[in-house]
């Protein structure tokens, strides 16, 4: 009989181990905390977008689904992760970028943070190898910015809008670059996967267009050889004494009694939070939890900070057209003062920000365009900054319990000198970019989130003594757990979107135990 | 000192420590919880909810209505299938919808009889308008309005949060873009040519 493997989450990491494991012929339970989520999220696109209607069947109770918080980060974590199969891929932006070489050595090439175990180099194929996976539109011939790859995109780019072009024309006099964005969206058709018709609902994408995680768990079921545990709460693993993973504990979160799972091999995959937490609940031998001989889980637990900004010009921009996301820079990814600053990632929104040019007040049609007409004039531009991580970034059991009496994970977070400074730096692109596109009138938003970038905690490293897993998401000490997604990233994969690099990760891990077990 | 007059005394000082209890305990929750207390009261009495009437299937009467006054309130040419589509999946779905649906069509019939007119429907579009004007609470300013429908016409309160916002919201996102020079609104399929283009009715 072929081996056996329990994965704790079926998002976008689960998902690709669960698809790559079982079409390999090995028998994978998925175990899922939250409700389903039907695909393609036709229903779901009906609901939010036709009917304004968020249908609460599809978020996991809040006592399930929490966590509490200290520090100075204003946002709450909850808002930005849901726990349901598919996991929070279900609604992402679906941006798909590469982390630089740079971004793997930081601590050597620029004194901050710490170097990964693996280089980009490990890693290339792999990267490949997560495009094909999602079927990402790209290229990198407008970008000169873009590493080095060793296979194109697998579809073409989608291309600027007409207005970015313009953008991008008078940015191109000032020495700033904009190119065009990859992105886990189907320029056109891909595998079973119909091709982007636009709809600009790309949260509740009704075709499949915008990858889900849903696609490739419905291609894992169908092998046969793969099951789905939906709203199924694992509450710890279970270990030997030789550091050995033997089962899951888990409990329908209807019922009362919690039963044991057996599995050749288990992996953790619950977004980075749940997964740190899942280790500290199974506290093997002590109270601080698995792999945390070191004293690492938990720690190096970090966010990108995101903040937006809107520009007005006397001319209409035409948001929303294009309902993905078009144009970006990369410029300032290696910047020359890096070390000093951070990584910074630029993206020209395609969406009316901040909700200008709303109806609120009804009245003659003139009133009503008098209402509507800001919403033309107004771009919104995106600055992601990089962070690192620090003795006040952590994540730790809570006080607070759920339904089953388990903490809650906790977070801390103060931001860092380094952060503060590089949030200066986002403001002063900001402003830079609104007076060279000439701007007449700018918000800042003070309302800095991390975009659902969680990473850390279970950080990846050469040993037991600096990290949790090595670089294939093996927990150090153990022969057959592992922990996998943005968990085990040991910086904040620069200012890029982390969830490429986490699939790229999962790929390759899913090989490694492919070839451990065979 | 007679016993009834000790125990009257004694009744008496209860009373006031009690007071004073009382007077202390609620000066403190005031204190404490005194936005808290303010903010729901201001809550229930401005916010009436919308209830838990069973959803149904609305009558073509009533959706009429609905979208005759969904023409009134936006005065604009609109394509009013998805008004009637969202109006009764929202009776259909949600609790509370479909009876204030159909009090919202009683009144705004009710209004149109008043005028001469055989239901709101059919009415023009200034006479709808100037219907809606009777019943809405929105006009900005008018607190004096917006006093009388919170003692008065509490109904008028839910027709203006969970009709005309919701509404304006639903055109907002759809017609307003039309409106604006766009030639389909998000949430269509717009295919990926035109939007590399110039607007062509900018």
């Amino acid at each position: 009989m072929k081996p056996t493997v329990a994965i704790v989450g079926s998002g976008i990491v689960g998902a690709a181990i669960a698809h790559t494991l079982s079409r390999s012929g090995y028998r994978v339970d998925l175990f899922e905390k939250g409700p389903e989520y039907p695909y393609p999220h036709a229903k779901q696109f009906s609901e939010r977008i036709q009917f304004m209607y968020e249908n609460p069947i599809y978020a996991a109770s809040k006592d399930i689904d929490a966590v509490t918080v200290s520090g100075d980060y204003a946002w709450h974590p909850d808002r930005e992760r849901f726990l349901r199969v598919g996991g929070s891929a279900t609604q992402w932006s679906a941006i798909t970028l590469r982390m630089r070489p740079t971004d793997f050595r930081t601590k050597s090439l620029y004194g901050y943070g710490e170097d990964w175990p693996l280089s980009y180099d490990d890693l290339e194929r792999y990267y490949g190898k997560a495009e094909a996976h999602l079927g990402v539109s790209g290229t990198d011939v407008d970008n000169p910015f873009a590493p080095r790859r060793s296979r194109p995109f697998p579809l073409p780019p989608f291309e600027l809008s007409y207005h970015d072009r313009q953008l991008a024309d008078i940015l191109r006099a000032r020495g700033i670059h904009l190119h065009t964005t990859p992105q886990a969206r189907t320029r056109l058709p891909y595998e079973e996967r119909a091709g982007c018709q636009n709809f600009g609902a790309c949260q509740f994408c009704p075709i499949g267009a915008r990858y889900s995680p849903t696609y490739h768990l419905l291609g894992a079921l169908k092998t046969g050889q793969c099951q789905l545990h939906h709203d199924v709460s694992v509450r710890r693993l279970l270990i030997d004494k030789a550091g050995r993973g033997r089962a899951v504990v888990y409990q329908r979160n209807d019922e009362s009694k919690e039963q044991e799972h057996p599995a050749d091999v288990i992996v953790v995959a619950a977004g980075a939070v749940e997964s740190i937490r899942l280790l500290l609940l199974s506290a093997h031998g002590g109270s601080a939890g698995i792999g945390s001989a070191g004293g690492h889980v938990g720690r190096h637990f970090t966010f990108h900070y995101l903040s937006s900004g809107g520009c007005h010009y006397a001319s209409p921009v035409y948001p929303n057209r294009f309902g993905g996301f078009a144009a970006q820079s990369h410029q300032f990814l290696d910047h020359p003062s890096r070390g000093k600053r951070g990584a910074l990632k630029v993206e020209v929104g395609t969406q009316t920000p901040f909700h200008s040019g709303r109806v609120t007040r009804w009245g003659s049609q003139s009133e009503i365009v008098a209402q509507l007409r800001p919403r033309l004039h107004w771009r919104r531009i995106i600055l992601t900054t990089e962070s690192h991580p620090s003795a006040e970034k952590y994540v730790r059991l809570s006080d607070k319990r759920d339904r089953f009496g388990d903490p809650y994970a906790h977070i801390h977070h103060v931001a860092t000198d380094f952060d503060h400074e590089n949030l200066r730096f986002a403001r002063e692109i900001f402003d830079l970019l609104a007076e060279a596109s000439g701007g007449d009138e700018r918000i800042f938003s003070e309302d800095i989130h991390s975009g659902g970038h969680h990473m850390g905690g279970c950080r990846m490293g050469r040993n037991i003594r600096d990290s949790v897993v090595d670089q294939y998401g093996r927990l150090h000490g153990s022969s057959n757990v592992f922990v996998t997604g943005g968990s085990t990233f040991v910086g904040t994969s620069g200012a890029v979107n982390p969830t490429l690099t986490m699939v790229a990760l999962a790929l390759r891990t899913a090989d490694f135990i492919g070839d451990q077990l065979s | 000192m007679s016993r009834p007059l000790r125990r009257s005394r004694r009744h008496f000082l209860q009373a006031v420590v009690l007071l004073v209890g009382l007077a202390l305990g609620g000066a403190f929750a005031v204190r404490h919880w005194g936005g808290i207390l303010k903010s729901r009261l201001k809550w229930a009495l401005t916010d009436p909810p919308l209830g838990d009437a069973v959803p149904g299937p609305l009558p073509d009467s009533v959706v009429g209505a609905l979208v005759a006054a969904t023409q009134g309130l936006v005065d604009t040419e609109i394509e009013t299938t998805h008004y009637a589509t969202f109006f009764r999946w929202r009776a259909e779905t949600l609790r509370g919808y479909r009876a204030l649906y159909e009090r919202f069509a009683v009144a705004l019939d009710r209004a149109a009889r008043e005028g001469g007119a055989p239901d709101f429907a059919g009415c023009g579009l200034a006479r709808r308008q100037s219907i809606l004007r009777q019943i809405d609470v929105t006009p900005a300013g008018d607190r004096l309005s917006r006093i009388h429908a919170l003692v008065f016409r509490r109904d008028s309160l839910r027709f203006e949060k969970y009709i005309i916002r919701e509404v304006l919201a639903l055109f907002s996102h759809t017609d307003g873009w039309v409106l604006l020079g766009y030639e389909s609104w998000p949430g269509t399929p717009r295919g990926l040519e035109s939007y590399t283009r110039a607007p062509s009715r900018g």
